[in-house]
């Protein structure tokens, strides 16, 4: 009988609220695969627990280990980095949203920058900002000295690339990988495609330049370049970030389409999110958790807002995530559905005993040296 | 100012004092050392300029009596806001209503001995003048009233469209139908009204009239009617909390026009009071910026009848120094909006004061407006 | 748009247009008179077009401002201090001294969106009082510096207005403009071409970009927007900038493209027609531009008909009295609110800050 493989451990997480203790020195593990159900009553701290590893709180002790590495967890984009998925009891959905809309909030991919929308993007800003930009700054080069050439440039040019930087910005972090990516010559996008070498080093220069203090370094470049250079500069770098900025709904439908099949969920990514059945809303919310490479999904009372039906179409759908390796975290006062579903059971108890018991349940449902 | 159970009524109201006027207080200071510095920057003397402000406004019994002169419609249209905010209604048109109510009350108080065609006794005139105001600006709030009521049109936006209406249309009476045919270098006003209509003097030689003690008087009229009465206890609902009030039986639309209308009635008599006890006609131009200046007052005296009276005679102080303050520093009297506006910002934000001078307050946030979506 | 509410605005322009064909058409062709009033209606639309675009971009965040109007008269009297000052002091030619003055007026409408930011977003402040606050601090503020600047004989101006460097000049739209009798439409001034650009920039960064699918976002669910690692206050404390910056735009319309002057209180309202506006536009950049048109055209409607005022027939006499006509866009932006013209629907968290 081999060990079963741990992939989320927490251990000795304690969480003070003013005037309550919420989870007191609380250890809990989840095995590769498997359904562990989170039993309790209501203010037995299970939400707490959870909205820590969801980086929506912060412990005030304890450690949690993904995959064996210790990890430290400030916000959801932490939680999220780490394969950590959450479906909340009230669902974080906009209802006035397409379900693909939902889904790429937040993590919206690369944004357009091939074919169509590419030549848009260059003809576009081409024919807009660099005609009139240009007419301008040879008219006021014409009538002003240099010095107040900067003083009338600099609030039009911050304007738009304050706008630029922190559209741009969002992604930053994956930019920057990105970037040590096309120096390792590794060159792919999020989605594992490869690009070519001129997109991808375009891309990392675009995003150095709107990086750094950006109206000193383009006054720079408007003084000293010649006019051909900075012309080219500057469409490709607006090129690259606006496109970047631009949501690509195409592949993420499509994606979502795959996601959809893939785990027979049967959910269309252009229907608006207000219009769907509950059941098909918290599909998309398990969706959305797929969608950004989650292992681990914390299913927070899930059923609650169920009809039996749609109950018993979950259970399948869990069922189902479970056996393509992803672990689920189940969160309910429910002891029949826990009975249902779950490998393993842990029980938690109101705060004042402090420490949550783990027990295994018996029966058809004892499975967790199955691995 | 909940009614706290098993205490004694003077201490919850010593203790609910301090604690509430703690950080007003520190508004208005730290606004006014603010616009030292604004006076200080723009080339003036901010020690002069208070000076010359505080002699202005306090320094002769003229001085009091004007004080007390430009109080008196600060505190019925401060009260008209208070009293709006209390039932959950933002009312920015007690200027539009303020014009209306003067405009009413100058017609009844010039026109109406044509009409009868003989003079009017002052006991049965000036009643009617202020009534007429008062009816005028009823009317004029009650509008968006309903349409808040009925339509759910933000009264925000439609009170403010209501104020340009009402310019507009006092522009076209005060250039038309209802001028003075006395032309004088001001043309946009209404001939001057019957002596019989005049709101007497209290003191012989000072323009302070009975309209600044009625004011007071309303003051505590409208204390009466939101804390011990029922419509005052179904305003206040309304104004908390409407879900509450529905399911608690109050009907919230007819609350709602009413809470406007009381509002509009306020605000109208304002106007009225100032034409029949001050000015004795109506000119344009008089009503602008009240509206402004009314909810600057009823926030800074948290919407509170007491309040609102003590803040109007801050106000009062105020723009009656800042002509002194002018005559004598040279600092444009328009100093005061300034000051005005940085209380109030001060007010709006009681963080920014909590956290300078380093409060904690007890108590929670009240809310006082909602979004659009009615 | 529904057909309901664009039946309504081709009725209301129709109406507006009609009645200055019908009191015009002895004296000019009507298709010259309706192309006039069209020009006249896309130009005194400009700053209630910016207006609107800038309570979109604070609203579509989940921040009500009502402010506009305040950030608008700050812009109008900063951008045209600045052309002024340039002009007068410096001996500045014109056009720079312009464009600097619309530069100077979007960033001290952007300062008073700051000021709304800090105190809606971070101070959580009633947004409603919040925009009030800086409608009264702007009237203040203007009419103190105006007076202290123009009015004080120690001043640097010493105490008199002097000769402002004109207006932005006007931009021909090639080709179009040369078209006989309706090319006049394509030739309008440099912020009505900006602001007509923006209403097509504004509805792609909305609906088209990363940028306006977080802002939705935050305006319609924030703590939606915060669980998938979207930073709400930053991208609210951002929208409402911008929104600032467009309402500076719109505000020096006002005294840089309209008139070379300024005025205390000289925005009259604009900055809350252009929210009625939004609010009709259902909170798009189109919808709220065709509303500012039809507010556009009631305006335009008071300039032609003092234009002909002497052709207008007793049986319209009322017509004459610009107050009655004037009273149109007001009496328009109520009937809109009450909702029967079809419902809007505003973004769910508009109005309300967000309690992580």
């Amino acid at each position: 009988m081999s060990e079963p493989s741990i992939v989320l451990e927490a251990k000795g997480i304690t969480k003070q609220f003013p005037g309550v203790l919420a989870n007191d020195t609380v250890d809990f593990d989840l095995h590769l695969g498997e359904v562990h159900a989170l039993l309790g009553e209501n203010g037995a701290g299970k939400t707490t627990l959870m909205n820590i590893l969801y980086g929506l709180y912060k412990q005030d002790a304890g450690e949690i280990k993904v995959n064996k590495q210790p990890i430290a967890i400030h916000s959801s984009k932490d939680s999220i980095g780490a394969g950590i998925g959450m479906v909340h009891q009230h669902f974080m959905l906009i209802p006035v949203f397409t379900v693909a809309e939902n889904i790429m909030l937040g993590d919206e991919g690369t944004g357009i920058n091939a074919g169509f929308w590419r030549r848009f993007c260059a003809l576009f800003i081409d024919a807009l900002l660099l005609t009139t930009a240009f007419f301008l700054l040879e008219f006021l080069l014409n009538h002003l000295g240099g010095a107040l050439l900067s003083l009338v440039l600099l609030p039009f040019l911050g304007i738009i690339l304050a706008w630029l930087y922190f559209a741009g910005l969002e992604s930053s972090t994956k930019q920057a990988t990105f970037g040590k990516q096309a120096f390792g010559l590794i060159v792919t996008n999020e989605n594992g495609e490869r690009l070519s070498y001129k997109v991808a080093t375009l891309r990392f220069l675009a995003k150095i330049l709107s990086g750094l203090p950006f109206a000193a370094g383009y006054v720079m470049v408007a003084f000293t370049a010649n006019k051909q250079a900075l012309h080219d500069k500057l469409v490709h770098t607006l090129v690259v970030d606006v496109g970047g900025g631009i949501l690509d709904r195409k592949t993420v439908e499509n994606r979502v389409r795959e996601l959809s099949k893939q785990y027979r969920l049967d959910v269309d990514p252009t229907a608006l999110v207000g219009q769907l059945p509950v059941g098909v809303q918290q599909r998309v919310e398990i969706i959305k958790t797929l969608y950004r490479n989650a292992n681990i999904l914390i299913l927070d009372e899930p059923t609650a807002v169920l009809t039996p039906q749609e109950a018993d179409d979950l259970f399948g759908i869990i069922r189902e995530l479970t056996q393509r390796g992803v672990s689920v975290i189940f969160i309910t006062h429910k002891l029949k559905e826990v009975l249902a579903i779950a490998d393993r059971i842990t029980v938690m108890r109101a705060h004042h005993d402090g420490r949550s018991r783990s027990h295994s349940q018996g029966g058809k449902k004892h499975r967790q040296t199955r691995r | 100012m909940q009614e706290k159970e098993g205490r004694k009524w003077w201490r919850n109201f010593a203790e609910d004092s301090i604690s509430s006027i703690l950080v007003p207080l520190l508004a208005v200071l730290t606004a006014v050392v603010i616009g030292g510095l604004v006076i200080a920057l723009s080339g003036g003397n901010p020690f002069f300029a208070y000076a010359g402000l505080f002699e202005g406004a306090f320094g002769s019994q003229k001085a009091l009596s004007e004080t007390a002169v430009w109080a008196t419609p600060y505190i019925f249209a401060g009260l008209a806001v208070a009293l709006a905010f209390k039932g959950g209604l933002f009312n920015i048109g007690a200027e539009g209503q303020l014009a209306f109510g003067a405009v009413a009350g100058a017609l009844i108080g010039y026109a109406l001995p044509d009409w009868v065609g003989h003079d009017i006794p002052a006991t049965l005139h000036v009643p009617l003048a202020v009534g007429a105001g008062v009816l005028a600006g009823t009317l004029w709030a009650a509008i968006p009233g309903m349409l808040k009521a009925y339509t759910g049109g933000h009264e925000v936006i439609n009170t403010i469209m209501m104020n340009y209406i009402a310019l507009n249309m006092t522009s076209f009476l005060l250039n038309g139908p209802m001028q003075d045919p006395v032309l004088t270098s001001v043309s946009s006003r209404t001939p001057p009204i019957a002596e019989s209509a005049y709101i007497p003097q209290i003191f012989d030689g000072l323009r302070v009239h009975w309209g600044f003690v009625l004011a007071l008087i309303m003051a505590v009229l409208v204390w009466l009617v939101l804390w011990k009465t029922t419509l005052g206890f179904e305003i206040r609902t309304v104004g908390s909390n409407p879900d509450a009030a529905k399911y608690a039986g109050i009907n919230v639309k007819r609350t709602i026009i009413l809470t406007m209308a009381f509002s509009g009635a306020l605000a109208g008599l304002a106007g009225a009071i100032e034409v029949t006890g001050l000015n004795h006609r109506h000119e344009l131009g008089f009503s602008i910026g009240y509206g402004f200046d009314a909810i600057a007052i009823a926030l800074l005296g948290k919407t509170h009848p007491l309040g609102v009276v003590l803040a109007a005679f801050l106000f009062a102080a105020m723009r009656n120094g800042a002509t002194r303050m002018q005559f004598l520093t040279q600092i444009p009297v328009d100093i005061i909006s300034v000051i005005q506006a940085l209380i109030l910002v001060f007010i709006a934000a009681d963080a920014i004061i909590r956290f300078i001078y380093r409060i904690r307050i007890k108590g929670e946030r009240v809310v006082l407006t909602r979004g659009w979506g009615g | 748009m529904d057909w309901k509410r664009f039946g309504f605005i081709a009725l209301i322009i129709a109406i507006l247009f009609g009645t200055v064909v019908l009191v015009g058409h002895t004296a000019s062709s009507p298709l010259v008179i309706i192309t006039s009033m069209l020009a006249t209606t896309i130009a005194v639309a400009t700053p209630l077009t910016l207006g609107a675009l800038s309570g979109i971009f604070c609203e579509r965040a989940g921040v009500v401002n009502i402010g506009i109007e305040g950030m608008m008269l700050t812009a109008a009297f900063f951008g045209w201090l600045a052309a002024i000052y340039m002009s007068a002091i410096l001996n500045i030619s014109p056009l720079p001294c312009l464009f600097t003055g619309v530069a100077v007026g979007m960033l001290s409408g952007g300062l008073m969106a700051l000021l709304h930011a800090v105190l809606s977003i971070t101070f959580k402040v009633d947004q409603i009082i919040g925009g009030t606050v800086i409608n009264i601090l702007a009237v203040g503020i203007t009419g103190f510096m105006n007076r202290q600047l123009f009015f004080e004989k120690n001043s640097i101006f010493g105490g008199s207005v002097p000769h402002a460097p004109g207006v932005l000049p006007r931009f021909s739209f090639p080709f179009l403009s040369d078209i006989p009798v309706f090319g006049r439409i394509f030739d309008q001034q440099l912020i009505t071409w900006a602001a007509i650009i923006l209403v097509i920039v504004v509805h792609f960064v909305l609906f088209k970009t990363r940028w306006g699918l977080r802002t939705r976002a935050v305006g319609e669910h924030p703590r939606a927007a915060d669980t998938v690692g979207i930073n709400v206050e930053r991208t609210r404390y951002i929208n409402v900038i911008i929104g600032g910056m467009l309402a500076g735009l719109g505000g020096a319309y006002f005294t840089i493209e309209s008139v070379p002057s300024f005025e205390p209180l000289m925005t009259n309202g604009r900055g809350f027609i252009a929210l009625a506006a939004m609010i009709f536009g259902n909170w798009t950049p189109f919808g709220a531009w065709s509303a500012a048109l039809v507010f556009g055209a009631a305006q335009a409607l008071q300039i032609k008909l003092q234009y002909f005022r002497d052709l207008i027939p007793p049986q319209l006499a009322f017509l004459q009295i610009s107050y009655v006509v004037g009273l149109a866009p007001y009496i328009l932006t109520m009937l809109i609110l009450t909702g029967i013209i079809g419902k809007t629907v505003p973004p769910v968290a508009d109005g309300q800050p967000y309690e992580k």
